[in-house]
């Protein structure tokens, strides 16, 4: 095992009353995310302020070049290919992981090959590249990268209720 | 803060000095690449300090340190370019040179629009700066959490129970008579 007792379990693992609203938390907010992302170039359709405010926002991570995004209702997305790719790689993980035991389990024992899923995306953006190899590159490096966020946030809920690891049944009374 | 205060200074001040320049900070377009570098290497910093693995949950907390700190360095190195580039163009200069000339509305109303958005710097830059903040503790976040993945040491393991020794009391060696 490469690390202490809590990392030693896989996110599916922890349990306990604090469990659910840290997951209600973090899948709240990457649906907020993904919504304003699309929600964006509907309300510059619609001519609202509000476009540029979620504009304004995405802004800070990306540089949303038009000929570099995907469109729709005739106006970019609030964010380019690449990091549509990351955010829908990394609400995939976060549903798609908890159920795929053997990357899950694979990514527990050997973190360090979450670089591997990097890989593409360096080659990626090296290399001449189209929508489409930026969008499933950038899918595929966030998607294990859900996972050790999802552990992260567990480890934090647990940590007020329990010191260290998953809890476990009580040992029976004599 | 058991030792995260140094590694989150150090992260948040590279990054936050990198984003606070012109030109440099444009490789936080790339998914916010300088922010999550930060919070990576404050992650590769906080546990070549630490005797044991650390966490991930410790990783979220040292990125959402190294994410603040550099967000008050980049702000603090970023306001002078931003008020310059704000300060290059007057537009009550143009007003003064433009007043008594017989221009048409339409000039007129560009120059006034030019004026009300001179009015909207302020809050912009505040805002901006809200923004700015949000998106680095998210990354540098996200940037910690994938350094303590990478960097984490293998814990070393428990003693466990003493192999078994010969027994205390010697047995006679038996015999074949």
């Amino acid at each position: 095992m490469r690390s202490g007792p809590i990392a030693d379990h896989p996110a599916e693992d922890f349990a306990g009353q604090r469990r659910w609203p840290a997951e209600i938390l973090l899948f709240s907010a990457v649906a907020i995310w993904m919504a304003l992302i699309f929600l964006a170039p509907y309300l510059r359709a619609s001519d609202s302020l509000w476009a540029d405010w979620i504009y304004g926002f995405f802004h800070q991570a990306c540089h949303q070049i038009p000929e570099r995004s995907f469109a729709m209702w005739g106006e970019a997305l609030a964010v380019c290919h690449r990091c549509l790719g990351l955010y829908s790689g990394f609400t995939a993980g976060l549903i798609l992981l908890p159920g795929w035991r053997f990357l899950s389990g694979l990514l527990q024992r050997r973190p360090r090959w979450v670089l591997l899923f990097f890989a593409p995306m360096m080659l990626d953006v090296m290399l001449p590249n189209t929508p489409a190899s930026r969008y499933f590159t950038g899918f595929v490096a966030a998607f294990p990268v859900a996972y050790f966020v999802k552990l992260a946030l567990l480890q934090l809920a647990a940590k007020p209720a329990q010191a260290v690891g998953p809890s476990r049944p009580a040992p029976k009374k004599m | 803060m058991n030792g995260k205060l140094k590694p989150a200074l150090l992260g948040g001040a590279i990054f936050g000095i990198a984003s606070g320049l012109p030109i440099i900070r444009w490789l936080n377009c790339a998914c916010c690449a300088l922010v999550a570098g930060g919070g990576f290497l404050a992650a590769h910093l906080y546990q070549k300090e630490s005797p044991k693995p650390i966490q991930y949950g410790d990783g979220a907390v040292l990125g959402l340190l190294t994410g603040v700190i550099g967000g008050l360095i980049e702000t603090v190195v970023s306001l002078p370019f931003s008020l310059l580039s704000f300060a290059v163009f007057d537009s009550s200069e143009l007003q003064d040179l433009l007043r008594g000339m017989d221009l048409p509305p339409e000039v007129n109303e560009w120059v006034g629009m030019l004026t009300a958005q001179e009015m909207m710097v302020g809050s912009t830059l505040v805002i901006t700066m809200i923004w700015s903040l949000v998106i680095w503790l998210i990354f540098a976040t996200i940037g910690a959490i994938i350094g303590v993945a990478v960097f984490q040491k293998p814990a070393v393991p428990s003693p466990g129970p003493p192999p078994p020794g010969p027994p205390t009391t010697p047995q006679p060696p038996m015999s074949i008579e």
